[in-house]
């Protein structure tokens, strides 16, 4: 009996290792809605493919779940070996990200072909960390059928502040105290893009910060604007109002907000609403300025991944110009990053792909560094929440935390 | 040889091995977290590179920190709001429903349900309620006339007795069964000999349910506001802390620092004070009990 029982297990044993040594296993951990998820899974597939001995096993988590499964998961030293990630120089800094530098250069991975400044909110202290999936370039989703019942004529592309804010007044439907269709819905991060329209910035730096910009003047006003918009003219929800709402994409596929300000994955989102919408280049700031968002989320590797090179050759696929050329395809699209090349331009066939395109030259990188985190949960977060409450003005709330936040810069 | 000592070691054997099961998961996964905390409090530590010692460092830090100050004045709004009304409006269900009304046993579930339901559904499910704009509560205010509604979540004066409120209907059922548990241990006998001294209505309620429900009362306190402190669900997914840190609670300040900011030291550090404040009003309780507390 306890022959058989030991003969049983080393039986087991000896097959445990087998199999083991025959597969590559890979863990690749990515965010999205659902409607942004078949080009991951087609990349898994394609690439287990073509590598027979690799297995990938995919995590996947909405956004509002996703950082706080994969902050454990590091913590603990373990984790994924390739990931979707952002806000890069923090993971960099705490050493949970592999520098690719190496990598790259080992393997001709073709890195030139990608927007030199989108690469610099992946790097810290020159190093690459991650590598950009896209280009999160805005632009505007309006409904079509809204600004004909309204009488609005639809955008020209040449839209500054104020006739955003015109269209929006006039789209907004109110009854009585309450507004049954805003103007217009903006997402909560985008107030940078504002802030550098007008002129103004955030740091004097958007990679080693040295000095708090916000409460200058231009950025003041650039800030008021949207709390006006709020506020005063009450043509867009509030930013917590509009996430409680289900947020920007939700409010427009309701009705419930005219236009929107998103990037190229909500033309997967929209693509079934129950009315006629278009794309229209952003706003430009009262003088004409172009300003767009500049670089996205990216692909990294763990620094504590098993198996480095088994991870770098799926990386280099996702991030190389098949990987690239699949998202640049879908329906849920995405502005690709590696936009030096021709195959991946041309994979990019997404209706209103030109608007995005162009739109893309307009980048401005957003700010982006180790400690970047802290100081906007702490202290430029509340101070713009006051902001939007309409409980204090631009001026005063930028002010107040002036002393704070260059104390931390200067950290 | 068999004699009574050896008999008193085999009993004191046996309950040891009787209490290791428990024993073994709170020493691991209550006590030496404890301790670590304690022991991390005095350090600089972002989980990934080796601990700094700052000694009391952090604690001198968050005694200078402006929005841990809040935090404790926030957490302490909460505290004094919510346990009382859990208390109140627990004891007045129970009442209600030790007087064998029609539908008991609906109202018992009706009340009891929140208790049980998942707290982040609840969450959400209010946060909606509250919506300025889209909300059900707006929509009937404005129906009676209020022009101007507050605006809840997005307001700081507002955000918070929200959160409170959300969390009062989800206890108030916990209390109302302990409660209900404590009036049906009050012996009939004393209301009949009540009732021959003339005892009637409010009388009967001060001097004789009052006094003997008071070990349920204290029990109930403890819970709620040892509860009350560690409040961080509802945050979490009603206000995220804000707007403006308006609801900024103390666990939920050392979740950020840990789990955010990756300071740990830090985090533990508030963690520390959590557990002073705590302990030093569980311990004032016991003090006081002995006033107020009448055990049959």
């Amino acid at each position: 009996m306890n022959r058989l029982l030991l003969m049983t297990a080393a039986s087991l044993a000896a097959l445990a290792p087998a199999t083991a040594m025959a597969q590559t296993a890979l863990t690749f951990a990515y965010w999205g809605d659902p409607a942004e998820l078949p080009p991951f899974e087609e990349i898994v597939s394609t690439y287990e493919a073509a590598h027979p001995d690799v297995d990938i096993t995919v995590q996947h988590a909405p956004w509002s779940g996703y950082f706080t499964r994969l902050d454990t998961q590091l913590a603990a030293g373990a984790g994924p070996d390739v990931f979707f990630i952002t806000n890069v120089p923090s993971y960099a800094a705490r050493g949970q990200l592999e520098p690719l530098d190496q990598w790259i250069a080992d393997s001709g991975f073709p890195i030139d072909l990608y927007n030199q400044e989108a690469l610099k909110s992946h790097s810290l202290e020159g190093a690459l960390y991650s590598i950009p999936r896209d280009n999160d370039t805005n632009a505007l989703y309006y409904n079509v059928d809204a600004f004909e019942e309204a009488g609005v004529a639809p955008p020209d592309g040449n839209w500054d502040w104020d006739d955003l804010r015109e269209a929006a007044n006039a789209l907004t439907q109110r009854e009585g105290s309450r507004i049954a269709r805003y103007g217009l819905a903006l997402e909560a991060n985008d107030w940078p893009i504002w802030v550098r329209q007008n002129g103004g910035e955030v740091f004097d730096d958007s990679f080693a910060p040295t000095q708090y910009r916000l409460d200058q003047p231009k950025a003041v006003e650039a800030i008021q604007f949207i709390g006006d918009m709020i506020n005063e003219d009450r043509v867009m929800p509030s930013f917590q109002e509009s996430q409680q709402s289900g947020g920007t994409s939700q409010l427009f596929l309701s009705q419930q907000a005219a236009m929107v300000i998103a990037n190229a994955a909500r033309l997967g989102t929209f693509a079934d609403a129950p009315f006629e919408w278009a794309v229209a280049p952003l706003q430009t700031g009262r003088d004409g300025t172009r300003v767009n968002r500049l670089g996205g989320a990216g692909f990294a590797m763990n620094a504590n991944a098993q198996n480095k090179e088994a991870a770098w050759q799926f990386l280099s696929f996702l991030a190389g110009e098949e990987g690239q050329a699949i998202f640049a395809s879908a329906s849920a699209s995405a502005v690709p990053a590696m936009i030096g090349s021709e195959t991946v331009r041309e994979a990019f066939s997404a209706p209103f792909a030109d608007v995005f395109l162009a739109e893309s030259e307009n980048g401005y990188p957003l700010p982006q560094f180790a400690n970047y985190v802290d100081i906007t949960n702490l202290y430029i977060q509340p101070a713009l929440d006051l902001v939007w409450s309409g409980e204090a003005t631009a001026e005063e709330a930028l002010a107040g935390i002036a002393g704070d936040v260059n104390a931390r810069l200067g950290q | 040889m068999a004699g009574r000592g050896s008999l008193a070691r085999r009993d004191a054997v046996a309950a040891w091995l009787f209490l290791a099961p428990s024993l073994v998961l709170f020493i691991t996964f209550t006590g030496l977290p404890v301790v670590a905390a304690f022991l991390i409090s005095f350090t600089q530590w972002d989980l990934f590179n080796p601990a700094k010692f700052v000694g009391l460092g952090n604690y001198m830090t968050l005694a200078r920190d402006g929005i841990f100050g809040k935090v404790m004045g926030n957490t302490a709004y909460f505290v004094l709001a919510s346990v009382p009304a859990q208390m109140v409006l627990g004891l007045a269900c129970a009442l209600a429903l030790n007087r064998g009304i029609r539908g008991q046993t609906f109202f018992r579930v009706a009340y009891f349900l929140p208790v049980v339901t998942s707290t982040i559904a609840a969450a959400l499910v209010w946060a909606w309620l509250f919506n300025s704009n889209f909300g059900l509560i707006n929509a009937l205010l404005s129906a009676f006339g209020i022009t101007d509604p507050p605006r809840w979540l997005g307001s700081t004066t507002w955000a918070l007795p929200a959160v409170i409120v959300v969390s009062v209907w989800q206890n108030v059922g916990y209390a109302m069964v302990l409660f209900l548990a404590g009036l049906q241990n009050i012996p009939k006998d004393l209301y009949d000999a009540g009732a021959i001294d003339g005892a009637q209505g409010w009388r009967r309620f001060y001097y004789i349910t009052l006094p003997m429900l008071s070990p349920t009362t204290f029990f109930v306190l403890i819970i709620s506001i040892i509860g009350s402190f560690q409040v961080f669900e509802l945050v979490f997914v009603m206000t995220n802390a804000g707007p403006a840190n308006a609801t900024n609670t103390l666990v939920f300040y050392i979740y950020q620092n840990g789990f955010q900011f990756y300071q740990m030291g830090y985090a533990s550090a508030a963690a520390m004070v959590l557990f002073l404040i705590v302990l030093i009003a569980t311990l004032v309780q016991y003090r006081l009990q002995t006033r107020w507390v009448h055990y049959g």
